[in-house]
């Protein structure tokens, strides 16, 4: 069943779209600093560990 | 299906919703009625302006005399009934009493909706199920249930629960991520300053 929104359609999805693109976002974030951890970690390792 | 009010809808809300806060309000209303012990329940007064206002004929066709309006009227009025918490015989009355004589003879509508409409008559509904036991002294009662086998169909469910389990998995799994990345950091930290105290 596909609700009809009316006047409010454009705002509804857009604000889907801004929740879901936020969440990517902080998910792709998040991995990029996990793996420039891991990176700063392991040259921190192999010089004083 | 439409989750807005058009016009016509959003008129009657903002009417509903004021005449009910003026006149249907609890201290005018219910406490008053309450407070005098009243066995009808409900201010007939405040029922004539339900009619003078036209709520009570929101059900009843134009040709019978009402505002020949549907169901999402009724429930506007109901809603803001509800909020006021206002005695009023508004269910029984214009809804299912209306409903009911909207499909009766010419006859019955002439002879009762008039009274409907104007406010000067009641209604009461008694269901055949419930008249056949009410003599034997078992009458019938409202019950909620909440099993959801019969109150939502399974359709709703599914994606419910499996939107449920997803963003819950995203949120452990980014929590891990970021806990994860913290350790990391401040494991090189330790390290870096160990290193710097050893020279």
């Amino acid at each position: 069943m596909m609700v009809d929104f009316g006047k409010h359609t454009l705002h509804i999805w857009l604000s889907y779209g801004v929740t879901i693109g936020l969440l990517v976002a902080l998910a792709l974030v998040s991995l990029n600093q996990s793996r420039a951890a891991k990176k700063r970690l392991d040259e921190v390792e192999s010089k004083h560990g | 299906m439409p989750l807005y009010h058009n016009e016509d809808q959003a008129m009657l809300a903002e009417t509903a919703s004021q005449f009910m806060a003026d006149e249907g309000a609890i201290a005018k209303q219910l406490r008053h009625w309450r407070d005098r012990e009243c066995k009808d329940g409900f201010g007939h007064a405040l029922w004539k302006q339900f009619g003078e206002l036209g709520f009570t004929g929101i059900l009843v066709s134009e040709e019978d005399g009402g505002l020949g309006m549907g169901h999402v009227e009724a429930g506007i009025v109901l809603e803001e009934i509800g909020r006021n918490l206002t005695p009023s015989p508004f269910l029984t009355s214009s809804v299912l009493a209306a409903t009911a004589l909207g499909h009766a003879s010419a006859d019955l509508r002439a002879r009762y909706l008039p009274g409907l409409v104007s406010g000067d008559s009641v209604f009461a509904v008694l269901s055949r199920y419930a008249a056949m036991f009410w003599g034997k002294g078992l009458h019938q009662t409202a019950t909620f249930s909440a099993d959801r086998e019969t109150n939502i169909d399974a359709s709703f469910w599914w994606p419910a629960v499996i939107s449920m389990l997803g963003f819950g998995l995203f949120f452990v799994a980014l929590v891990l991520i970021r806990t994860n990345t913290h350790i990391r950091l401040r494991r090189a930290d330790a390290l870096e300053a160990r290193a710097r105290r050893a020279a």
